[in-house]
């Protein structure tokens, strides 16, 4: 049995392990990196989405 | 029924002077209904004395079934403790010192009152502002249910749907915030006693908020969020640059990350990025990136790469080494745990020739290879690679002076170097872009922050 140091954000996400050896809850899309805006995961559409 | 009266002569024509038994009076019988709680109704005994007899000096209303009772001197009088939705007649005699009449019986009625408490309701979330409740409904208490009232723990203003099981209720929840809800239901006497609390449910929960920042800003916390997770990464360093042959690339923005950083709701937080290195254009090592800053955390900016000019070292304060060696890079990644930034692996080592090539910069993960190897990688957080990793080392045709540089790799990269440069310049290190290396050396990719927060 796997215990996850912290909650899985939303279903679609899966446990991955980074470069340094880390592991990270994984969108699975990219996440935007438009400067200074406000993205949220709409897990609906399996989207990023820009909040308002 | 045979009475005696003063009035009245005995059978030997002498009147005696006896006691007056009360006639039976006249009685009728109302439901009290409104507020009474439930099996525990009430009726109103209204009765008038008789004309003739005695006069009684008290009245006993006896209710059947149950023989609930009520003495009093005046009409009405009113019983209690009956049974909700329960039929029931009452009789009625005046008393007095002589004795007691006989009883007059009411017609029957219906005691009623408010209805029984509903069942534990079973509280699920049907969206972030709405709430269904189901429940085993309680007798009506002799009058239909009409409706149903839910209250909340923590207490907001609600709206409920329904009159039978199960019920919505609608209202704007706070985020994160559990809540357990009590039933009431009402008829036209009144309401119920509340039932017992439901589970708890998190109608609104929270959403996970990602904000990014290439150039200088501000960050506001939201107006319930305590924590932030950030990342801080630092600019690039510039390329090397080297006459007789290749620079190396530049390092990689270093990174700090902390997985908690407390704040201030409503509070406005600096955010500082910094500036990838300026390119060069002479045979010398690549500068150092700018460092970024974000809640106290800094992001080192990464090393310059390396001259491959033999006696030249790299630039800038964490620059690599130039010549045969190649240029160290920038900062490791964070181990994550403690959010510690280190010094990237040594770039790029000897070219395929020997000491004409530089080396590519180091830094990102592994730090770049030698030669015509390819720059280390980024690390990746929330699906993108943020960090790009140290330059390619430059390459060269084995005895021609010359060669290109390797650029780094940009944060949108997964692994990749950036443009090489030409005619020994360094590509750029690995910011938040990586830079390409021609027709100076490859300035370094910009730094960025990246805050994320559950609101």
């Amino acid at each position: 049995m796997i215990v996850y140091p912290t909650p899985q954000p939303y279903p679609s996400w899966t446990w991955k392990i980074n470069e340094a050896g880390r592991g990270y809850w994984d969108a699975p899309v990219a996440l935007p990196l438009d400067d200074q805006k406000i993205y949220y995961w709409d897990e609906e559409n399996l989207a990023w989405k820009v909040k308002e | 029924m045979s009475v005696r009266h003063s009035s009245e002569e005995d059978v030997d024509g002498i009147y005696t002077a006896v006691g007056d038994i009360p006639d039976a009076p006249t009685a009728s019988a109302t439901d009290v209904g409104t507020s009474r709680a439930f099996n525990n109704g009430a009726a109103t005994v209204s009765f008038t004395a008789a004309t003739k007899g005695g006069t009684p000096t008290s009245y006993t209303a006896t209710s059947t079934p149950g023989s609930f009772t009520s003495t009093g001197t005046t009409s009405p009088l009113t019983i209690t403790g009956l049974q909700s939705n329960t039929a029931y007649t009452f009789s009625v005699t005046g008393t007095n010192s002589t004795g007691t009449s006989p009883a007059a019986v009411t017609t029957g009625i219906t005691a009623t009152t408010v209805p029984d408490t509903p069942g534990t309701p079973t509280a699920t979330v049907t969206n972030s502002t709405t709430v269904s409740l189901a429940f085993t409904a309680g007798a009506t208490g002799g009058k239909n249910i009409t409706s149903y009232t839910v209250t909340s723990s923590p207490s907001i203003s609600l709206t409920t749907t329904g009159t039978s099981s199960p019920v919505s209720v609608s209202g704007v929840f706070a985020t994160n915030q559990g809540y357990t809800f009590y039933l009431t239901a009402v008829n036209a006497n009144g309401s119920s006693t509340a039932s017992s609390a439901s589970n708890s449910v998190t109608p609104l929960q929270p959403v996970l908020y990602t904000q990014t920042f290439n150039s200088n800003g501000t960050f506001t916390a939201p107006n319930n969020t305590n924590t932030v997770e950030v990342l801080v990464i630092g600019g690039g360093g510039s390329g090397g640059s080297g006459p007789l042959g290749a620079g190396g690339g530049g390092g990689a923005g270093g990174g700090k990350y902390s997985a908690s950083v407390s704040v201030t709701p409503n509070a406005n937080y600096a955010i500082t990025i910094g500036s990838g290195a300026n390119s060069i254009s002479f045979p010398c090592g690549g500068n150092k990136g700018g460092a970024s800053t974000a809640f106290g955390l800094t992001g080192n900016g990464g090393g310059g790469g390396g001259s491959s000019r033999a006696g030249r070292n790299g630039g800038g304060n964490s620059g690599g080494n130039g010549g045969s060696s190649g240029g160290s890079g920038g900062l490791l990644p964070p181990t994550a745990t403690d959010g510690t930034a280190t010094y990237g692996n040594p770039g790029g080592g000897y070219g395929p020739s020997g000491n004409n090539q530089g080396g590519g910069g180091g830094g990102g993960n592994a730090g770049g290879n030698g030669g015509c190897g390819s720059g280390g990688c980024g690390v990746t957080y929330y699906g993108t690679t943020f960090m790009g990793g140290g330059g390619a080392g430059g390459t060269n045709e084995h005895g021609r002076p010359g060669g290109s540089g390797g650029g780094g790799s940009g944060a949108y990269s997964v692994c990749s170097s950036g443009n090489g440069g030409t005619d020994g310049l360094g590509g750029g290190g690995g910011g938040m872009y990586g830079g390409a290396g021609s027709p100076v050396s490859g300035r370094g990719g910009n730094g960025a922050v990246i805050v994320r927060y559950y609101a």
